[in-house]
Formats: structure tokens, C-alpha cells, sequence
């Protein structure tokens, strides 16, 4: 039935608090790189729109929460599922100090991208040495 | 012949194919939680009577990269997810989303009328709409009576 080389898969999120809303809650595929002088943070959330999503910077723990708007099409019955719909969630620490201010995110085709810029006495500085 | 045990109704016991008996319940079992299929984009369908919807998850995939064909019953989607340039001098801590070019076909319940097929994509959600063909409907026979 397929042929591919892009693999894709869902982790489903074992949480120790329960869910009010009736719905799986997955752990959203991330990368993290490091530049110079930020962080970044690419998840892929789809389904969640800009409305529908929630970044928090608690101490050093960012948390991403994206919630899905489900449509079922009208008078039809499911006959194949090869995913299953559900909000995301997912907690990181964050080892670095952050700036507060600067963080920026944005939401496109459904992934989330947060740039995390590191607070300036963390970024390297280059300490000249005297001759003498 | 280590591998050959004969059990008690005569039958030869394989280890291997009870390993691989014992994987594929194990499968089954968690198969509702965890990866459903490894295939990309993972797709729902959904069939009515005279309409099918099938709906895939392609975060990160740029819509006017895709190509969608309907042969017959086939519905192929093909494109491409670009990967971040991650500059030399910045370093990768975590690396879960994958990237390249994919290619799926999928059933549909039914023969398609090719030139009604709509698709929509947004917030990598893609939805195509296929319109039964009409030769494929079932067509209801009068009985008579004599």
C-alpha cells in the first residue's frame, strides 16, 4: 500500500495527572538546536492553528501544549486509520538562562517554532589577554 | 536438528516463527497507543456513499510541493518535507523529525472521478475530497413480477 522513506510516528504522552478532555495527548516530534545566541525549538504539532496553541517558561521548564480542532467529515464512516487525533503536549528543561523578553514563536503548516534567545552574560565573549 | 522439538500433536515447534507469532500479537495488543504504521504521512479514510475524504498529517510540508493523482481507486500523494538548514557552528541537540521526499498510495473504497477532486491543506492537515465515479455506484435491479 505505500512506499516511502520518511517514517512518522506518534508518541502518546504517559502523564501522571488525568485529562478533563476525552482525548489522547501526544508528545510532539521536536528538534532543538543551538545557535550563537539563541535556542531553538521546532516541534510538529498538526492539526493546531496559532489560536490553539500555548508555550510557558516556568522557572527553567518550557512546556508547548497545541490543541486540535477535530472535524469528522459529515455522513461518513471511518474505513482506515493510520493516525489517531489528539492534543500535544510536551515539558523541556532548559539548561541555558533565557531571555525573557526576546522569546518568539511562531506557528506555519503545523510546526511550531520558538527561537529562546540566551541571556547576554551567557553569550561568549572573547577575553583579550595582555602582553606582558 | 536443535530447532526441531516435536510437540505433542506431531507438529515441528519453530522457535522463529513463535518469536515472530508471539511480535506480531504483541503488535496488535499495543498497536491502538503507540506507531499504528511507520508510513509517510500517516492518512485517515473516511468513505459515504457517493464521496470518500481522505485526510494525511504533513507538518512542515509546503502544500504547493505536493502532488496529488487519483488512478482508478488510487489515490497517490507525492512531495517533499524540507529539512532545517542547521548551520555548521550551531549545535544539534535533539533530531526526532524526519525529513525527504515521500510517496504514498492509498486505497480508496471505490472508482474516483478524477476531474472532481479537491484538496485543501491547513496547519499540515491535508484534505482531499473524491467524488465517486459514476459507473462504480451500485445500480438497483427492478424484480418483476410475472
Amino acid at each position: 500500500m505505500t512506499n516511502t522513506n520518511v517514517e512518522a510516528r506518534k508518541t502518546e504522552n504517559m502523564r501522571p495527572a488525568e485529562e478533563t478532555r476525552n482525548s489522547p495527548v501526544f508528545s510532539p516530534d521536536t528538534d532543538i538546536f543551538e545557535t550563537q545566541d539563541a535556542i531553538v525549538v521546532v516541534a510538529d504539532m498538526p492539526g493546531v492553528d496559532d489560536k490553539h496553541v500555548d508555550i510557558q517558561l516556568e522557572n527553567d521548564v518550557l512546556t508547548l501544549t497545541g490543541r486540535v480542532s477535530r472535524e469528522a467529515p459529515k455522513d461518513m464512516s471511518l474505513l482506515y486509520r493510520g493516525y489517531s487525533e489528539g492534543d500535544y503536549q510536551r515539558s523541556f528543561t532548559l539548561s541555558e538562562d533565557i531571555e525573557r523578553e526576546g522569546i518568539k514563536a511562531r506557528i506555519k503548516d503545523g510546526v511550531l517554532r520558538i527561537t529562546l534567545p540566551k541571556a547576554r552574560k551567557n553569550l561568549p565573549r572573547e577575553i583579550p589577554v595582555e602582553n606582558g | 536438528m536443535i530447532w526441531q522439538v516435536v510437540s505433542r500433536n506431531g507438529i515441528g515447534f519453530d522457535p522463529f516463527s513463535e518469536l515472530s507469532r508471539m511480535n506480531r500479537s504483541m503488535d496488535q495488543l499495543f498497536g491502538g497507543y503507540s506507531s499504528r504504521s511507520s508510513a509517510f504521512p500517516p492518512v485517515n479514510v473516511w468513505g459515504g456513499e457517493n464521496e470518500a475524504v481522505v485526510t494525511a498529517e504533513i507538518p512542515g510540508v509546503d502544500p504547493k510541493s505536493l502532488s496529488l493523482s487519483v488512478t482508478g481507486d488510487i489515490l497517490t500523494i507525492e512531495g517533499e518535507r524540507k529539512a532545517d538548514e542547521i548551520g555548521a557552528e550551531n549545535i544539534l541537540h535533539r533530531c526526532e523529525r524526519n525529513s525527504g521526499a515521500f510517496s504514498r498510495a492509498v486505497r480508496l473504497p471505490y472508482e474516483i472521478e478524477g476531474d472532481t477532486v479537491k484538496a485543501t491543506s491547513a496547519n499540515g492537515i491535508l484534505r482531499v475530497t473524491l467524488a465517486r465515479k459514476e459507473s462504480s455506484k451500485p445500480r438497483k435491479i427492478e424484480v418483476q413480477a410475472e
